[in-house]
């Protein structure tokens, strides 16, 4: 299983305006990976998303998808395999909740019926806080709550009961706007869709974080990735000092059952 | 919402310079499809009876149809730009539409030299929709600012091309006649009162059908109003769905303004209206526009043929005089949130 990877960029740089975004980046992700891309900020990180995501074409080098460049996959197909959280919202015009959460079913409209539609929306709804805004107007919420809502979305478009392998899960900055409770609550969450075979790629702020939830970490920096591989192998305070400019100590510590890492 | 249609459906018809009633409408139409009704015991004229069929019936089926149209075309525009303050007016794409039915207009005895002479009726429609075409797509390309239509550049877009097309109308203006000049200004001004079945049949084409395709795309439209990159991660083609709305609504549009001229408002009024009450869900709202459309253009041009009874008044001005009011309110009430204090 190991040797078909889920997601696979070869030699991908980005440009634009003369100015290189994304450097000779190449990467596996295989099922079940959890990859978390960190770095500072203008490192590339959205634009690698975006590339990861098929939302922008690479400049030069490919990506492929299940074996398969982005560009020959059938949108609505590829929808019901891979889900993507974009950083910024701009819905300007007044949805409900449940609305929104259903938008997510689209791609399935073909195959799912209204009914299986309707259970998953309420599954998920529940998952994530959210059944007292159900019908509330969506651009009333605050900013965490429509982070809850859109990442709704996403998960129920690739929703399945049992079984997520073959899919993967995109999420830029996933935890911006949640409180405390509800980041670890939708880490939680992803776990336990980890588990069932889904892969995640996210990029995240906290370094604490990403190393706690993740299985892989790339590191990015002026565009280029500076390392990637298994987060054991990768962490180290030197490397994250060379790279973020500021002192780190890493120490980290099982206590009552649960991982502390301080940096 | 449609029983307030209807209603006004039947006001509509007993009103204007010659009076008929409901009883003498329902006579009138027995009378026509066969039944054995005598007219004349009835006290119903011959002009009561031609003015019924050949005038009253197609100017009001005329303004629900108009009314339909634009209120559709207002919906699948503000959702297109993601701007619930389009209109098809103020963007430009009234003016341009006008500016291609000038041009047909104007050079008719030219243009129809050199095609077919069946396709003659047809080129005032085909250029007016043309002109709207180009110039939804120029607005739309110029007001785009990193993938985002900026309200703002599109809003100064839309001034530049109203010039533009005041422009060129004024120079086929003041090489015009003086009865083409009057026309021209009457016809700009917008008015149902040129209704007729024939133009009732062009019309119903090419409103009815797009309005069926766009009932269609309920979903679509509904899913790209989350963002070009999240429609397109859920699997929409947001280019094709962008080209969908410009043709269509340009369809609309065009066909409108080329038989009624420029009638401001309806199609920015409506929509907004309809997302207050039952929110933006295509599934209601673009029924809900074409149902309110249809009942604001028949008030309006029932109060435009009432206020100033014997003589009419141009539905433009009546929608307008409503209108902008009711815009300007709009802007009040929403410039926070467009953040316009940048």
């Amino acid at each position: 299983m190991q040797n078909n990877p889920l997601l696979r960029i070869d030699s991908v740089s980005y440009q634009i305006n003369k100015k290189t975004l994304v450097n000779n980046v190449s990467l596996e992700v295989f099922d079940k990976d959890v990859v978390s891309i960190i770095g500072p900020n203008g490192a590339g990180k959205s634009t690698l998303i975006k590339l990861l995501s098929g939302e922008i074409n690479p400049t030069s080098g490919s990506i492929f998808f299940h074996g398969k460049e982005y560009n020959l996959w059938d949108l609505k197909e590829l929808a019901c395999f891979r889900s993507v959280l974009p950083q910024s919202n701009h819905l300007t015009f007044p949805f409900s909740v449940l609305d929104i959460v259903k938008m997510g079913r689209y791609p399935l409209s073909d195959s799912s019926d209204y009914l299986n539609d309707e259970r998953i929306c309420k599954i998920i709804l529940d998952e994530f806080d959210l059944n007292d805004y159900i019908n509330q107007n969506y651009i009333t919420l605050s900013g965490g709550e429509k982070q809850r809502v859109q990442l709704a979305r996403v998960l129920a478009q690739i929703w399945s009961d049992e079984d997520y392998s073959s899919k993967v899960l995109i999420l830029d900055e996933p935890t911006s706007y949640l409180d405390i409770k509800h980041q670890y609550a939708l880490f939680d969450f992803l776990k336990e869709l980890n588990v069932k075979g889904l892969s995640i790629i996210f990029v995240l702020h906290d370094i604490s974080q990403a190393i706690l939830n993740s299985s892989k970490i790339a590191i990015l920096k002026d565009s280029d990735l500076i390392k990637y591989g298994k987060r054991e192998e990768i962490i180290n305070s030197d490397l994250l000092t060379d790279v973020f400019n500021v002192e780190f100590q890493l120490e980290s510590r099982i206590e009552n059952n649960k991982p502390i890492i301080y940096l | 919402m449609f029983l307030v249609l209807v209603s006004i459906f039947l006001i509509s018809v007993t009103f204007g310079p010659v009076f008929i009633s409901l009883k003498q409408i329902f006579q009138i139409l027995l009378h026509n499809s066969g039944f054995n009704i005598n007219l004349e015991e009835n006290s119903i004229t011959k002009i009561q009876e031609v003015v019924l069929l050949n005038i009253r019936f197609p100017r009001i089926l005329l303004a629900i149809l108009v009314g339909l149209g634009l209120g559709i075309s207002g919906a699948i525009l503000q959702g297109l730009f993601r701007n619930p303050l389009v209109d098809p007016g103020f963007i430009g794409v009234s003016s341009g539409a006008a500016v291609g039915a000038m041009i047909a207009i104007m050079f008719s005895h030219i243009i129809s030299v050199y095609f077919m002479a069946s396709l003659v009726p047809f080129l005032l429609p085909i250029l007016a929709m043309i002109g709207s075409f180009v110039t939804t797509i120029l607005i739309y390309n110029v007001s785009k600012v990193a993938n985002k239509t900026n309200i703002m550049v599109m809003l100064l877009a839309g001034i530049a091309i109203n010039a533009l097309s005041g422009s060129i109308i004024g120079l086929f203006v003041s090489v015009s006649s003086d009865t083409e000049l009057r026309s021209f200004t009457f016809w700009t001004l917008g008015g149902l009162d040129n209704a007729d079945w024939g133009i009732l049949l062009i019309l119903s084409f090419f409103i009815i059908v797009p309005s069926f395709i766009v009932y269609r795309m309920r979903k679509q439209m509904d899913i790209f109003m989350l963002g070009d990159a999240e429609a397109h991660h859920l699997g929409l083609d947001v280019e094709y769905l962008k080209k969908k709305i410009i043709l269509i609504s340009s369809m609309i549009v065009g066909i409108s303004v080329a038989f009624c001229g420029m009638i401001g408002f309806i199609g920015l009024v409506t929509p907004h209206l309809v997302r207050l009450f039952i929110g933006s869900n295509h599934k209601y709202l673009i029924p809900g526009s074409a149902l309110l459309g249809a009942i604001l253009l028949s008030v309006s041009d029932l109060i435009s043929k009432t206020i100033i009874a014997p003589a009419q008044l141009p539905v433009g001005v009546v929608t307008s005089a409503i209108g902008a009011p009711f815009f300007v309110w709009l802007i009040i009430s929403q410039k926070n949130r467009f953040g316009y204090a940048e």
